[in-house]
């Protein structure tokens, strides 16, 4: 195992009942990397999140920093930093936008300090948070959910960020927004593992991509030698 | 009179504010309608008895067993038995409080036996008397002993929710306990957390209640129906609501058992309730979306 591989996944399934959602994936995600896993809906792409967050019960083994956190509770996976932003409606909508952010900083509530940096650079990033802090997150508009997810996710630090397609539902111009924002907040150290169904706007970002199909990788590579019409057109089904 | 009634009023009412406020904190958090809640209370006051009349302890003390005791059984109850069969239907879930309820009449019955044992209150000395307006409001100190003790159970509960790091996480399990998770929250902590912040409140209510009621399995019964009928009227999910609604039960009722039947007020009182649920269905406080069922 190369020292720079942060995650490393080995032979992932996930069951729902008798179906198999995942058949047995291994890859890995480098510091500093962009990694994407696209595919089309129902290929298994958010089943491989959520079982690396620990929610949901799955097969194999996957190490983060040469940890083996397979079979560890979901809610002591962020304290290492490895840390999944739901589906877009995944935030609290009964709280306040910024009491939201401070639950991204649960896993560093001893530290007030660092917590009120992380919220002045999350309001930094996304300025409309920080215009709404005060306001019940439900109220927000669906781009504003999404900056708030990832705000959210941020606060705590995290090493490795996994986003379940936050691509979600937005315009296009809303796209590019967060995909700028994804891009900013690699070269600051964090590397991002990306679940997308919009492949396009993804490889944009992507130093590798994962092609899923039917709950197995059908190919891999950087994603400068893939060509996308190619791919849209033999696995994404569009 | 009317003064003195209103008074009296929400002092009951007081009652049943807490009653449902425990009852809408173990809901909100862990999704379990307890209909075993005035219940396990009342085993608590039983506690207080035994430490207080029987032992011979000191009033202070054995109101503070009985609350920690309170406090165990709500943790006991959530851990080990509604824990282990989280994923069947709330339905089931119900039935399994109802169970939980005759098992502990069941007990207390064994245990102390069906008379009526009377614990004293804890201030006895002379009455308050307000003149007012030319009429005249008498407040035994015992009820403002209650009165105290319930702003102040509901002040810390507020403030707790609202400000702490803890309470927040809390608030975050209620809404939903797998983002929760991904917070690093731990989720089942804060269910058992919210029990034995239930179970407790329960314990308190069971204990203040006690003198006018006396000690009996059934001794509940009425409280737990009107503080279930304070949290639908407040809403069921919301804190303020149950606060409304059982304020405003104990008023109507006081209202009603003076002016048009003492034997009527705990169905007129419900008459009215249903009145307002028929034009508010959501209750006073409630919110329209969909909710947890």
């Amino acid at each position: 195992m190369a020292t720079d591989h942060i995650l490393e996944v080995e032979n992932l399934t996930v069951k729902y009942g008798p179906i198999e959602a995942v058949r047995g994936t291994s890859f890995f995600v480098s510091t500093q990397e962009v990694v994407s896993i696209l595919g089309a809906n129902g290929a298994g792409k958010s089943s491989t999140l959520k079982a690396l967050a620990g929610l949901i019960s799955h097969e194999g083994r996957f190490t983060f920093l040469s940890k083996d956190i397979s079979k560890m509770e979901p809610y002591k996976i962020p304290y290492l930093g490895l840390t999944l932003c739901p589906e877009r409606r995944g935030i609290f909508p009964d709280l306040s936008v910024e009491d939201n952010l401070l639950l991204g900083a649960y896993t560093i509530r001893k530290n007030r300090n660092l917590i009120k940096q992380n919220i002045e650079k999350v309001y930094g990033l996304f300025e409309r948070l920080g215009e709404r802090k005060k306001q019940l997150a439900g109220t927000l508009s669906g781009g504003e959910q999404q900056m708030l997810a990832i705000g959210r996710a941020l606060m705590g630090e995290p090493k490795l960020l996994m986003l379940d397609e936050p691509s979600l539902g937005l315009s296009p111009k809303l796209v590019d927004f967060i995909f700028d924002a994804l891009k900013t907040i690699n070269k600051s150290g964090t590397a991002i593992l990306l679940v997308e169904q919009n492949a396009m706007i993804a490889m944009e970002i992507s130093n590798r991509i994962y092609v899923m199909q039917n709950g197995k990788f059908a190919i891999s590579g950087n994603a400068k030698d893939v060509d996308f019409q190619t791919l849209k057109m033999k696995y994404l089904g569009v | 009179m009317v003064f003195q009634q209103i008074i009296a009023g929400i002092i009951t009412g007081s009652l049943y504010a807490i009653v449902a406020l425990g009852l809408v904190v173990a809901y909100k958090v862990t999704g379990v309608m307890n209909f075993a809640y005035g219940y396990m209370g009342m085993i608590s006051a039983y506690i207080f008895f035994t430490c207080f009349s029987t032992i011979g302890m000191n009033y202070i003390l054995s109101f503070f067993i009985a609350v920690a005791f309170g406090s165990f059984v709500g943790y006991a109850v959530e851990r080990g038995l509604l824990r282990p069969v989280r994923n069947i239907s709330p339905a089931s879930m119900v039935i399994i409080t109802l169970g939980l309820l005759l098992v502990l009449e069941g007990t207390a019955l064994q245990i102390w036996g069906n008379n009526y044992q009377q614990i004293p209150n804890l201030l006895n000395g002379l009455p308050f008397i307000l003149r007012f307006s030319g009429s005249i409001i008498v407040i035994p100190q015992q009820n403002l002993l209650i009165l105290g003790l319930v702003a102040g159970v509901i002040v810390a509960l507020i403030l707790y929710l609202n400000l702490t790091f803890q309470g927040k996480a809390m608030r975050a399990v209620a809404q939903s306990e797998e983002i929760a998770k991904l917070m690093g929250i731990n989720s089942s902590l804060m269910m058992s957390i919210s029990w034995i912040i239930s179970g407790s409140v329960g314990a308190l209510a069971a204990i203040l209640v006690a003198p006018q009621t006396f000690v009996y399995p059934d001794m509940m019964l009425s409280l737990q129906i009107m503080g279930f009928t304070a949290a639908v009227l407040g809403g069921f999910e919301s804190i303020p609501g149950s606060i409304i609604g059982g304020i405003s039960i104990g008023i109507i009722e006081n209202l009603v058992g003076t002016y048009i039947s003492t034997n009527l007020k705990t169905t007129f009182s419900l008459a009215i309730i249903v009145a307002i649920l028929i034009v508010k269905p959501e209750g006073l406080l409630g919110s329209t979306k969909a909710r947890r069922v």
